[in-house]
């Protein structure tokens, strides 16, 4: 009798055959939930990444005047000084001129004579919403053709593909978590009403709801968590190898406690597992404290 | 008093099962309550272990006034009781002690003082050879003994049998009311319904009858 418990009654009682069906099922739905959890953050990082560096680089081009071949090296050295001088510039990169010439197929600039070769520079922004002297520029190239392409005008339609695809894997995410609890919402209903009358009679003798609740959920809960941890160290693995065998360009890029990938998509699952659980407990709580209110009294 | 019930209406929906009680319970009561099938013995008890509220009227268990909102309040209120249903609602596969045990549990009693009153009431109601035997394997005589057990093993201040001599052959029966009585004699209030009157009453118990949507002094 010393180890006799009302907890180990329930336990006999409720979701005593469905051990087995929980323990496979929440290890499927946890899988499901966790890949999408891992690609969502692994993209949200990948393209929050690459669209805040690209946002920032800003394309110039001065183009030579006629009959001029390249930009003279002292109108390209005050452009160049102009530019190394502004603070809100973190980098600057010239295209090499031979670079241009070789990848538009010539050896030698004089190998057509109308072949104008402009100055391109790349800058890096420390903030994308820097603009540059356009007046100033043209100053200093002597009323030269100036063009400046600021990258972050390119990127709204590929903000808006970033957008559907994070929103598309979130609602499928969220969908199969309501899911997920719709499951176990009817299988505590239908467990609750087929032992029903015990539960009655725990309660005539004076058991309180909310302890019944808590020991209910307990039960559930503890029947739940073996499988998701299965599931997350699966996916965590899972995920990992997959990234590095197609070398898919996806990184989380959240170096937790200088922990490497594998251990910190753990880390963020075990967190993200808790606070389903912690949204699961907290809704099937409230669900069996209603459940058992109403029936309380006749 | 245990109990005071005033101008009670009692029924479900729109049917009064049960009209206009007035009914004084005092520490120590026998009460008898008989009345035909369906006239609505079951709802009154019903009413006393406050699984049913009045539809109107008043009721006071402990002084205190019975209502709807204080479901946490009525759990407590409801240790008081001991109840002896017509199905027993034992566990099947546990034993005699873990069954009656069941009541120490839901009280949060220490283990100790669980055991030592589990122990006594098994001896009391005489279970004692068998008190390790599942539930299932029991006769339908030994399982309403668990049930007394387990109504009593709370020490409660009340206790509500309603119609446990049910299935019991006679000689059970004897024991049955036997017990009643000696328990009724240490200070517990008994109410217990039963079909008819055949009940060997004695000359301190009460009697009640339900007839006609009325319960009466009989």
């Amino acid at each position: 009798m010393n180890d006799f418990k009302i907890t180990n009654i329930l336990n006999e009682i409720f979701f005593n055959s469905e051990t087995r069906l929980l323990s496979g099922f929440s290890f499927f739905i946890v899988s499901i939930i966790s890949v999408h959890f891992i690609f969502y953050l692994n993209f949200f990082n990948f393209s929050g990444d690459l669209i805040k560096n690209e946002s920032k680089l800003v394309t110039l081009q001065v183009v030579p005047q006629e009959g001029e071949k390249r930009i003279p090296d002292d109108v390209r050295r005050q452009i160049v000084n102009f530019l190394s001088k502004e603070n809100m510039i973190s980098s600057l990169n010239i295209y090499d001129e031979r670079k241009i010439i070789n990848e538009i197929g010539f050896d030698d600039l004089n190998a057509l004579s109308k072949i104008r070769i402009p100055l391109i520079i790349q800058l890096n922004l420390k903030n994308s919403n820097h603009e540059i002297d356009l007046e100033e520029l043209i100053n200093l190239s002597t009323n030269r053709k100036v063009d400046i392409e600021y990258h972050k005008n390119d990127l709204y339609e590929v903000n808006d593909y970033v957008y559907r695809i994070k929103l598309f894997i979130f609602i499928f995410g969220l969908s199969i978590i309501i899911l997920f609890l719709f499951f176990l919402t009817l299988l505590l209903k239908t467990t609750l009403q087929s032992n029903y009358k015990f539960i009655e009679i725990l309660q005539i003798m004076g058991a309180e709801n909310k302890n019944i609740s808590l020991n209910l959920l307990v039960i559930l809960i503890k029947k739940i968590l073996p499988g998701s941890i299965f599931a997350i160290i699966f996916i965590a693995s899972f995920s990992s190898i997959i990234l590095r065998i197609f070398s898919i360009p996806l990184n989380n890029s959240i170096n937790l406690l200088s922990m490497n990938d594998f251990f910190s998509n753990i880390f963020l699952l075990l967190l993200f597992l808790l606070f389903v659980l912690l949204f699961l407990f907290i809704y099937l709580f409230i669900y069996l404290q209603s459940f058992l209110e109403k029936r309380f009294f006749e | 008093m245990i109990v005071k019930l005033e101008k009670v209406y009692l029924g479900y929906q729109d049917n009064n099962v049960i009209e206009n009680i007035n009914l004084i319970i005092q520490k120590g009561d026998f009460i008898h309550l008989s009345g035909d099938n369906g006239s609505g013995k079951s709802t009154f008890l019903k009413l006393l272990y406050m699984k049913l509220l009045p539809k109107s009227g008043n009721f006071f268990f402990h002084n205190k006034k019975i209502t709807k909102i204080s479901q946490q309040h009525i759990s407590i209120l409801r240790r008081k009781i001991g109840v002896i249903l017509q199905n027993n609602f034992l566990i099947p596969y546990l034993s005699v002690s873990q069954n009656i045990d069941l009541v120490n549990q839901i009280h949060k009693l220490e283990i100790l003082d669980s055991q030592k009153r589990v122990k006594e009431i098994i001896n009391w109601v005489g279970l004692k050879d068998i008190c390790n035997n599942k539930v299932d394997d029991l006769s339908e005589g030994e399982k309403k003994k668990v049930v007394i057990a387990r109504a009593l093993v709370g020490k409660p201040d009340i206790l509500l049998a309603d119609e446990p001599t049910t299935y019991l052959d006679n000689i059970t029966k004897e024991k049955f009311y036997f017990l009643l009585n000696t328990l009724n004699n240490f200070g517990t209030t008994v109410i217990l319904s039963e079909k008819n009157d055949l009940i060997k009453i004695e000359n301190n118990h009460k009697r009640f009858r339900i007839s006609n949507k009325q319960i009466n002094e009989v």
